[in-house]
C-alpha cells in the first residue's frame, strides 16, 4: 500500500464518523469586481475545517459540527484575508456564506524585470534610437497603502511563472512578445500607447488603486481571443466597508541618480523656470506630468506644415518667411548638467460605504466609493554606457573576430512623473443588483537627456557627437459604467431556482502619447591638443533635427454576459450545466501624426562649443543675394507618415461548464469574432490597409480532480489536519493575433527613432494559434502549491518582422510566416518551512521556473543574404524575446502578530533574442542578469506603517551582445566571445516610506 | 478630380513663386491623367515679363506608378518633377537638347528625382550649345515657349545645395552584394522600379550627353541624401559623356556596382564626396574634374563591397586623367572593404590628407586588393597633398600601408601642375608623360589630369558660366 492509498483510507475514516450529525457551509468567493476567485483557501477559524474554491469561486465544507463559527478566506498570494463572523451551522442544514475579498491591500507598481527594450524591428540600432529605447529606469518604487503582505500587483504579474516585463512596460508571457499578450482594465479593452504595438503599457497604472492583477494563460470563450501567451486583467479597487482615509509618503535614494551633479537635463525656458525638469528652480507643469509650451514646436510653423505652406527653398519673401519661422523655434537643443534630487511619492485615498436605507430594510441600498490620487517622481541616470555596432565583414571561415563598425559612450538621465486619479462609485440597489461608474485619469511625463560621443569606421577622420533631449507625455482617461444583476427563475420551495446572472460593462477610453519636440543634435569633431574643432556633417553623421509625434487612440467597448445553470438527474447524482453566452463590440480609432524639422547650417559659421550661439537669431538672416542664410530650419515632415485607423471587433460566444462526472468537469464552447481594420494615410496617393475577417475559435477544457478537498490527518496522534487538492487540467484552445495598424498600413515611411524605412503589408492575415495545455497541481495546504505545466503552441501565419535583403538602408516589413512553434514546461513550488521545525512557521520559500523553446523559419531572402557570409547558419531561429528559462524566487518571513513582513525576491531570465541581423553578423541577444530585491514592512499599531525596500541590490551590468565563435580553438571549445552592443547599469535603490491611516 | 485641380493650382503657385514680383497674367492649366496609376502631366501656361508677353509653359509631372511613358520632352517647356518620376521598364524618355527639368523641393518621400528604371532608356543628348539642365524650381533658368533658342539663365549660388533630389539611372549590370539586386537608396524595396543589378554588364540604359545637374541632393529618405548622378548597376552599353554635377548636398556621382563609363565629367562644390563607388564598380573613366569646397569630404570614396565586404567581382574601375582639387583640409581618397581600382595620369592638388588604403586585421580591406594587384596608382602627380614633398607623405602618414605602396611611377609635382586652381589646364609636370591604360575607351593624350590645353567644360557648364572654371 502506498502513501496515497493510506491517506485515502484515513480520509474515509474521518468522513464516515463525522457526517451524520453535521452541517454544511457553501458559498462563493468573489473579488472586488465580483469576479469569481478560484483556488483560495476557505477555512473555519479555530478548526481544521476548510476547502478550496473551484474555478467558479464556489466552495463547500461538509461535516461541520453544529455551532457558531467565523468563516475566513485567505488569498495566499497576497496575504489578503476576509472573514464573516457568527455563521451558524445546524446539523443537516446548509448555510450559505458568500465572501468578498474587497479589502484594500498594499500594492506595488509592476516591478520591472527588464530595462533595455529588445525591439524586434531594429536591425542594428543607430545611436539615436538606442538612446530613446533605452528606458533606463522605469522602475517605480513601492506604494504604501497598507502594510500587509507582499505587493499584490508585482506578485500577480512578475512572480507568476512565465511572466516577465520588458522595457518596464510590456508583458512577455511564456516567452511570447507583447503581440501575444493582452491587457484589460476591469475586463474591458484599453488602447495601447505605442504606435508600433498593440500592447498596453503597464507602467501607466499607479498601483494604489489596483486591487489585483490576474493573468490568464489558457483561454475560455468568454474572453477576447486575441492573445496566446496570457491575458492580464487589471482590477481596480471597489470600495471599503467603512470610512477609510489613508496617506502615505516615501522617498528613494538611487546610487546613480540621486544627488548627482552630472545629471543631464534641459530647461527650455531658463528665464522663467519653465521646462525645468529636475534641477529644481521652480514649479512648472512638467512636475505634474504635463508639457509646457516652451517644449512645443512653434504653432505657426506647425500650422504651416499642416496646411502645406511652410516655405521651401526660395528667395526674397520666401526666404524671409523661412528665416522668421526658423527664429521661432526654441533654442535649447542640447542637455546641460545639474544636481538631481531623490525620488519621492505621495498617495492619498479615501473610501466609504454609505447606507442609503436603514439597516432594517431587507433590501438595503448602499452607495460605496473609493477616491485616490497618486503622485510619484523618479530619476534615473547612467554614465559610461556603451552602444556599439559590430559587423562580420567577410566569410565566417576567414574571420576570427567581428569588426567594430561604430562605438559610442553614452550617458542618459531620465526624470519620470506619474500622476493618477481614480474615482469609483457603486450603487448597490439590493443584494442582486448593482451599478458602478469608474473614472480614471493617469498621466505620465518623462524627460530624457542623453549625450554620446563615438566614431564610425567609415569616418575615421572624425569623431561624432550626438545629444538628445526629449519630453514624452502619456495619458489614459477612462470611464467605465458597469452593472451586475441576478435574477431567480422558477423559484420553488425545494429549490432556490435557477439563478440568471447578467453582467455588462460599457467603457470609453482615450489614450494619448505626445512627444512635443524631440531634439537631436548631431555633429562631428576633430581634436588637437584637447581643443575641439566641430562641424555639422549631414552626409556622414546626419543633420541636427527636431521631431514631434502625437497619437490619440479612442476605444469604446461594450460587453454583456449571461450565465444560467441547468440541473439534471436525481439528487444523488445531480449534474449541473451552466450555460454562458455573451456579446461584445469593441471600436478603436487612432489618429497618428508626426512632424520633422531639420537644421541647415553652413559649416563656416558653426561653433560646436556654443551650439545655442551658433543657432542664435543673429545667425538666421535672410540674404539679399541668391544665397542661403547661414542657419535655417527646413520642413522634413513626411505627410504619408500621418495616418488614421479604425478597428472594430464584434464577438459573440456560447459556452458551458458541465460536471461530466463528480471528478471531471468540462468547460468549453466557441467564440466568433468579426474583425474589420482600416488604415489610411494622410497622403491620399498612398494605398490603404484593409482587413475584414471572421474567425470561429473553439475551446475545450477538462479538469479532473484526483483529490478533492481531502482532509488529511497529517499526524495521527493530533488533530492537525492538512487539506489537499490535486487536479489535472487539460485544454485545447484556438486563439488569434491581429496585425497592428502600422503593420497593415501599406505605405512606406521612415521611422525617426528606428532610423529605418517601415513598409506595412496590406496582405497580412490574422495569426491563428492552436494552444495545448496540460497542468498537474497539488495544493497541500494554505499557502502552498506544487504544480507542473506543459504547453505547446502552434502558430499559423505568425506575423514576423522581415528585413529587406535588397535594401541599401535599413528597411523592414511584416509577413505571415507559414508557421512557428513554441513549447515549454513550467514548474511552481511554494512551501512553508515549518515542516523542518515548527519554529520556522513564519518562513516561506517559493520559486517558479519556465523552460521554453521556439522555432520560426527565416525567409528565403534573408537566409540567402545571411548564408552568403555565414553558410552554417540554420534556417530557423527563436522568436523575439523568448528566453530558454525564466526563474522567480522568493524567501519570506511573515509574522502577523508583530505586523512584520520581510522578503527577498530574485528574478532572472535566459538570454533572449533582441535584434536580428541579416548581413550575416550574429544576432544580438539580451543577456541574463539577476534582479535581487529586499522588502521590509512593519506596522506600528493600527494606524502607522513603515516600509523599507532595497532594490536592484546586485546592480548588475545590463547588456546585449553579439556572440561570435572566433578562432578555431575557441570554436572547438564552443566558446563564444562577447561583443557588447549595449551596456549600462541602473544603480541600487533604497526607499523608505510611511503610511498613516486616519 | 479634386487632386488634379489642386495640382494645377500648385503648379501655378510655383510659377508665381519662381517669378516673384514679375507680373503674370492669364495662367492656363491643362491636365492629362490617363488613369488611377497613371502619370499626371499638368501643363501651366504663364505670361511673364513687364508686359506679360513672354510665354512660359511648365509641365508638372507626377508619377503614380506608370512612369513617364515613351515620350519626348521638348525644350519649349520646363518640366517640373513632382516627387519621384520613373521611366518604367520598356519605356524610353527622350529629352531634347536645351530642355530644362526642375525638381520640386521636399525631403524623404516627397523628394523629387528622375529615375530611369532597370530596362528603361533615357535618351538625353544635349549639345555643347544647348545642354540639358536639371535644377531646382527655385532656379529661374527657363526658356520661353516663343523664344526657345534663348536660355534665360540666372545662376544660383554654388552654396545652394539640396534643393531637390537628383538623376538616378538603374541598370542590369552585375553587383557584388548579396542577393545581387538592390533597391537604390531612399526607395523602399516594395517599389520594384527602384531595384537594380543583374548579369548584363553590357546593358544599355541609353545616352546622357551634355547634362548639367545643379543644386540637388535633398534627403530622399532614412537620412540619406541623394547623389547628383546615381548610377546603379549601369552597364557599359550606356553612353555618358560631358556631365556636370554642381552644388549637390551629397556625393557628386556615385556608382553602385556595374560597368558604367564616363568621359568628361565635372563635379564641384558638393556636400560630401566628389566621386563615390560601392558594390563592385568596374567601369572606366577619363577626363574627370572634381573641385571640393569647405563642405566637401573626400575626392574619392571608394568601397568594395558592403554585404558582404568580400563580395565579388571586386571593385576595379580604371580611371585616367582626373584632376581632384581639394579644399586644403579634406582627404584625397579613401579605399576600403576590398575596393580595388586604378588611377592613371591624374593630378591631386590641395588636400589636407592623402590616400587612405584601409588595412585591417580582419583582411577585408583594400590593402588586400593592393597586394593582389587590383589597386594601382600609376603616373599620377600630387601637389600640396598633406603638405607632402615626397611620395611617401602623400599617402596618409598615419596609415601603415603607405610605405608599401609602389608609387614608383607617380611623383610630387615640383610646381603647380596647371595654370591655376580655377583653370586646371595642364602645365609643368602635368603637360606630358601620360601612359594610357589599355582599352579602347581611353582617348590617347600626352597630358596628366582632366584638361590639356582645351577647356572642354567651357561655356556649357555652370562652372564656366559662373566664372569658376576658366
Amino acid at each position: 500500500m502506498n502513501l496515497r492509498h493510506l491517506l485515502s483510507l484515513t480520509l474515509l475514516l474521518v468522513w464516515g464518523t463525522s457526517f451524520a450529525q453535521t452541517g454544511k457551509i457553501e458559498g462563493k468567493v468573489t473579488g472586488s469586481a465580483d469576479e469569481p476567485l478560484a483556488w483560495l483557501e476557505v477555512g473555519i477559524e479555530g478548526t481544521y475545517y476548510g476547502a478550496y474554491t473551484d474555478d467558479n469561486g464556489q466552495y463547500f465544507i461538509e461535516g461541520i459540527e453544529p455551532g457558531t463559527y467565523t468563516v475566513k478566506v485567505a488569498d495566499m498570494v497576497s496575504g489578503t484575508t476576509t472573514s464573516q463572523e457568527n455563521v451558524v451551522v445546524t446539523a443537516g442544514q446548509t448555510t450559505t456564506v458568500d465572501l468578498k475579498l474587497v479589502e484594500t491591500v498594499e500594492t506595488d507598481q509592476v516591478d520591472f524585470a527588464i530595462e533595455w527594450e529588445p525591439d524586434p524591428v531594429t536591425e542594428e540600432a543607430a545611436l539615436e534610437e538606442k538612446m530613446n529605447n533605452d528606458n533606463v529606469v522605469e522602475e517605480q518604487s513601492s506604494e504604501e497603502m497598507k502594510s500587509k503582505g507582499a505587493s499584490k500587483a508585482s506578485d500577480a504579474v512578475k512572480s507568476i511563472s512565465g511572466v516577465s516585463i520588458v522595457n518596464g512596460k510590456y508583458a512577455y508571457i511564456r516567452g511570447l512578445s507583447d503581440r501575444y499578450s493582452k491587457t484589460l482594465l476591469n475586463g474591458s479593452e484599453v488602447p495601447g500607447m505605442d504606435p508600433n504595438r498593440n500592447a498596453v503599457a503597464l507602467d501607466i497604472f499607479p498601483s494604489s488603486y489596483i486591487s489585483n492583477i490576474t493573468v490568464v494563460k489558457t483561454y475560455t470563450p468568454d474572453l477576447p481571443a486575441d492573445y496566446s501567451g496570457g491575458l492580464i486583467d487589471i482590477h481596480t479597487q471597489e470600495y471599503p466597508d467603512s470610512l477609510t482615509i489613508k496617506l502615505s509618503l516615501g522617498a528613494t535614494y538611487n546610487s546613480q541618480s540621486s544627488f548627482n551633479n552630472n545629471f543631464r537635463t534641459f530647461n527650455t525656458n531658463p528665464g522663467q523656470g519653465g521646462g525645468e525638469s529636475s534641477v529644481g528652480n521652480g514649479m512648472d507643469w512638467t512636475v505634474l506630468g504635463f508639457n509646457n509650451s516652451s517644449q512645443n514646436l512653434p504653432t505657426e510653423a506647425v500650422n504651416k506644415v499642416q496646411d502645406g505652406t511652410y516655405p521651401g527653398f526660395g528667395f526674397g519673401s520666401t526666404q524671409e518667411e523661412m528665416v522668421s519661422l526658423s527664429k521661432s523655434f526654441n533654442k535649447v537643443m542640447v542637455p546641460t548638467t545639474g544636481l538631481s534630487g531623490m525620488d519621492h511619492k505621495l498617495n492619498f485615498t479615501i473610501g466609504n460605504k454609505i447606507a442609503l436605507t436603514p439597516d432594517s430594510v431587507a433590501e438595503q441600498k448602499v452607495y460605496g466609493y473609493f477616491f485616490g490620487v497618486n503622485y510619484r517622481r523618479s530619476f534615473s541616470h547612467f554614465e559610461d554606457g556603451e552602444r556599439n555596432i559590430y559587423t562580420l565583414n567577410g566569410n565566417i571561415d576567414d574571420k576570427s573576430e567581428l569588426n567594430l563598425a561604430q562605438y559610442n559612450n553614452l550617458s542618459t538621465s531620465k526624470d519620470n512623473v506619474l500622476l493618477g486619479a481614480y474615482w469609483n462609485n457603486v450603487l448597490q440597489l439590493n443584494t442582486r443588483n448593482r451599478i458602478g461608474l469608474n473614472l480614471i485619469h493617469n498621466q505620465t511625463g518623462s524627460t530624457t537627456a542623453s549625450y554620446a560621443e563615438g566614431q564610425k569606421d567609415t569616418e575615421l577622420d572624425w569623431q561624432m557627437r550626438t545629444t538628445l533631449i526629449d519630453y514624452t507625455q502619456r495619458s489614459l482617461s477612462s470611464a467605465q459604467l458597469y452593472g451586475k444583476h441576478e435574477h431567480y427563475i422558477g423559484q420553488d420551495s425545494a429549490n432556490i431556482g435557477k439563478k440568471l446572472e447578467i453582467d455588462w460593462i460599457q467603457s470609453a477610453t482615450l489614450a494619448s502619447q505626445y512627444q512635443p519636440d524631440t531634439r537631436v543634435w548631431r555633429d562631428a569633431f576633430q581634436e588637437t591638443d584637447s581643443t575641439r574643432y566641430y562641424e555639422v556633417r549631414p552626409s556622414a553623421f546626419g543633420t541636427p533635427t527636431r521631431f514631434s509625434r502625437e497619437m490619440n487612440e479612442w476605444n469604446a467597448d461594450s460587453k454583456i454576459n449571461f450565465s444560467l445553470p441547468f440541473t439534471f438527474g436525481p439528487d444523488s447524482a445531480q449534474k449541473t450545466l451552466t450555460m454562458k453566452a455573451g456579446l461584445s463590440n469593441t471600436m478603436k480609432s487612432r489618429e497618428y501624426s508626426e512632424l520633422r524639422f531639420d537644421y541647415s547650417i553652413a559649416s563656416g559659421s558653426y561653433n560646436g562649443n556654443d551650439i545655442e550661439g551658433s543657432i542664435s537669431d543673429e545667425n538666421m538672416n535672410p540674404t539679399s543675394s541668391s544665397e542661403n542664410p547661414n542657419v535655417f530650419i527646413q520642413n522634413n515632415t513626411a505627410p504619408g507618415n500621418t495616418y488614421s485607423a479604425t478597428q472594430r471587433v464584434t464577438a459573440g460566444y456560447l459556452m458551458g461548464s458541465y460536471n461530466l462526472t463528480p471528478r471531471l468537469d468540462f468547460v468549453g464552447g466557441a467564440r466568433v469574432e468579426n474583425t474589420d481594420i482600416f488604415v489610411e494615410s494622410a497622403d491620399p496617393t498612398k494605398d490603404k490597409g484593409d482587413l475584414a475577417q471572421t474567425d470561429v475559435m473553439p475551446s475545450a477544457n477538462f479538469i479532473y480532480s484526483i483529490w478533492k478537498d481531502k482532509a488529511v490527518r497529517s499526524k495521527l496522534d493530533t488533530n492537525d489536519f492538512d487539506y489537499r487538492n490535486m487536479k489535472l487540467r487539460m485544454s485545447y484552445n484556438m486563439t488569434l493575433a491581429r496585425p497592428t495598424f502600422r503593420e497593415l498600413a501599406p505605405f512606406a515611411a521612415d521611422d525617426f527613432f528606428l532610423k529605418a524605412t517601415i513598409v506595412g503589408n496590406p496582405n497580412l492575415e490574422i495569426t491563428k494559434i492552436h494552444n495545448l495545455d496540460l497542468r498537474w497541481e497539488l495544493y497541500p495546504r494554505a499557502g502552498e502549491i506544487i504544480s507542473v505545466s506543459a504547453f505547446y503552441k502552434h502558430f499559423f501565419n505568425p506575423i514576423e518582422v522581415r528585413y529587406a535583403a535588397k535594401a541599401q538602408n535599413r528597411e523592414f516589413t511584416w509577413e505571415n510566416s507559414d508557421e512557428a512553434q513554441l513549447y515549454g514546461v513550467e514548474f511552481e513550488y511554494r512551501k512553508k518551512l515549518d515542516f523542518i521545525t515548527p519554529a520556522l512557521k513564519n518562513f516561506k520559500i517559493g520559486t517558479n521556473i519556465t523552460l521554453s523553446q521556439s522555432l520560426i523559419e527565416l525567409s528565403p531572402e534573408e537566409l540567402e543574404k545571411i548564408q552568403s557570409i555565414d553558410p552554417y547558419r540554420e534556417d530557423t531561429r527563436s522568436m523575439f524575446g523568448q528566453s530558454p528559462y525564466l526563474i522567480n524566487a522568493i524567501a519570506e518571513y511573515k509574522n502577523d502578530s508583530l505586523g512584520l513582513n520581510m522578503n527577498f525576491t530574485y528574478n532572472i531570465f535566459g538570454e533572449r533574442l533582441a535584434i536580428v541581423n541579416i548581413d550575416g553578423t550574429p544576432n544580438i541577444y539580451e543577456q541574463p542578469y539577476g534582479d535581487l530585491n529586499f522588502n521590509l514592512m512593519k506596522k506600528f499599531g493600527e494606524r502607522i506603517s513603515v516600509s523599507f525596500r532595497a532594490k536592484n541590490i546586485l546592480n548588475p551590468t545590463i547588456k546585449s551582445v553579439y556572440k561570435f565563435q572566433g578562432d578555431a580553438a575557441a570554436y572547438e571549445k564552443f566558446e563564444d566571445t562577447e561583443y557588447i552592443f549595449s551596456s549600462n547599469k541602473r544603480g541600487r535603490r533604497f526607499s523608505l516610506s510611511f503610511g498613516y491611516t486616519f | 478630380m479634386k487632386n488634379l485641380i489642386k495640382m494645377s493650382l500648385y503648379a501655378g503657385f510655383m510659377a508665381s513663386v519662381a517669378f516673384g514680383t514679375v507680373s503674370c497674367s492669364e495662367d492656363d492649366s491643362t491636365t492629362t491623367n490617363p488613369g488611377s496609376k497613371g502619370t499626371i502631366y499638368t501643363e501651366t501656361v504663364s505670361y511673364l515679363g513687364e508686359d506679360s508677353t513672354k510665354k512660359l509653359v511648365q509641365v508638372e509631372v507626377k508619377d503614380l506608378g506608370e512612369g513617364t511613358g515613351t515620350v519626348t520632352w521638348t525644350k519649349d517647356k520646363v518640366y517640373i518633377l513632382s516627387g519621384r518620376v520613373f521611366v518604367n521598364e520598356g519605356q524610353t524618355l527622350t529629352i531634347e537638347p536645351g530642355t530644362i527639368i526642375k525638381g520640386q523641393g521636399g525631403q524623404g518621400d516627397n523628394a523629387s528625382a528622375l529615375i530611369v528604371a532597370r530596362g528603361a532608356k533615357i535618351m538625353a543628348e544635349g549639345t555643347k550649345a544647348e545642354p540639358i539642365i536639371f535644377t531646382s524650381v527655385n532656379d529661374n533658368t527657363v526658356r520661353y515657349a516663343d523664344d526657345v533658342n534663348t536660355l534665360q539663365s540666372e545662376l544660383l549660388s554654388q552654396d545652394l545645395r539640396g534643393l531637390w533630389g537628383g538623376l538616378i539611372v538603374l541598370g542590369k549590370a552585375q553587383l557584388n552584394s548579396a542577393p545581387g539586386e538592390t533597391a537604390i537608396e531612399g526607395i523602399p524595396t516594395s517599389e520594384s522600379r527602384g531595384l537594380y543589378g543583374g548579369t548584363d554588364d553590357a546593358d544599355n540604359s541609353g545616352s546622357l550627353k551634355y547634362i548639367s545637374i545643379r543644386h540637388g541632393g535633398t534627403n530622399i529618405g532614412a537620412d540619406n541624401e541623394i547623389n547628383g548622378l546615381t548610377l546603379g548597376g549601369v552597364g557599359s552599353g550606356t553612353t555618358i559623356e560631358n556631365i556636370e554635377v554642381v552644388a549637390n548636398a551629397d556625393d557628386g556621382v556615385e556608382f553602385f556596382g556595374g560597368t558604367a563609363q564616363i568621359k568628361h565629367l565635372v563635379v564641384a562644390y558638393c556636400g560630401d564626396d566628389a566621386i563615390d563607388y560601392d558594390e563592385g564598380y568596374r567601369g572606366n573613366g577619363q577626363f574627370w574634374l572634381a573641385v571640393l569646397d569647405s563642405d566637401g569630404d573626400h575626392g574619392g570614396e571608394h568601397d568594395g563591397g558592403t554585404t558582404p565586404e568580400d563580395g565579388s567581382p571586386y571593385a576595379h574601375p580604371i580611371i585616367s586623367n582626373v584632376t581632384y582639387i581639394g579644399n586644403g583640409s579634406s582627404r584625397t581618397m579613401i579605399l576600403r572593404d576590398n575596393a580595388g581600382g586604378e588611377y592613371h595620369n591624374s593630378v591631386f592638388y590641395n588636400f589636407g590628407k592623402g590616400i587612405d588604403v584601409e588595412d585591417l586585421d580582419s583582411g577585408e580591406d583594400s590593402k588586400a586588393r593592393y597586394d593582389a594587384g587590383d589597386l594601382k596608382f600609376e603616373n599620377n602627380l600630387f601637389f600640396e597633398v598633406e603638405g607632402g614633398t615626397n611620395l611617401i607623405s602623400v599617402v596618409d602618414k598615419d596609415k601603415a600601408v603607405q610605405s608599401e605602396l609602389d608609387l614608383g611611377s607617380n611623383a610630387v609635382a615640383s610646381a603647380m601642375p596647371f595654370t591655376s586652381a580655377e583653370s586646371p589646364m595642364a602645365s609643368g609636370d602635368a603637360a606630358s608623360g601620360a601612359v594610357m591604360p589599355s582599352g579602347s575607351f581611353f582617348t590617347s593624350v600626352d597630358y596628366k589630369g582632366a584638361f590639356g590645353s582645351d577647356n572642354w567644360a567651357a561655356d556649357w557648364t555652370y562652372m564656366s558660366q559662373k566664372g569658376l572654371l576658366k
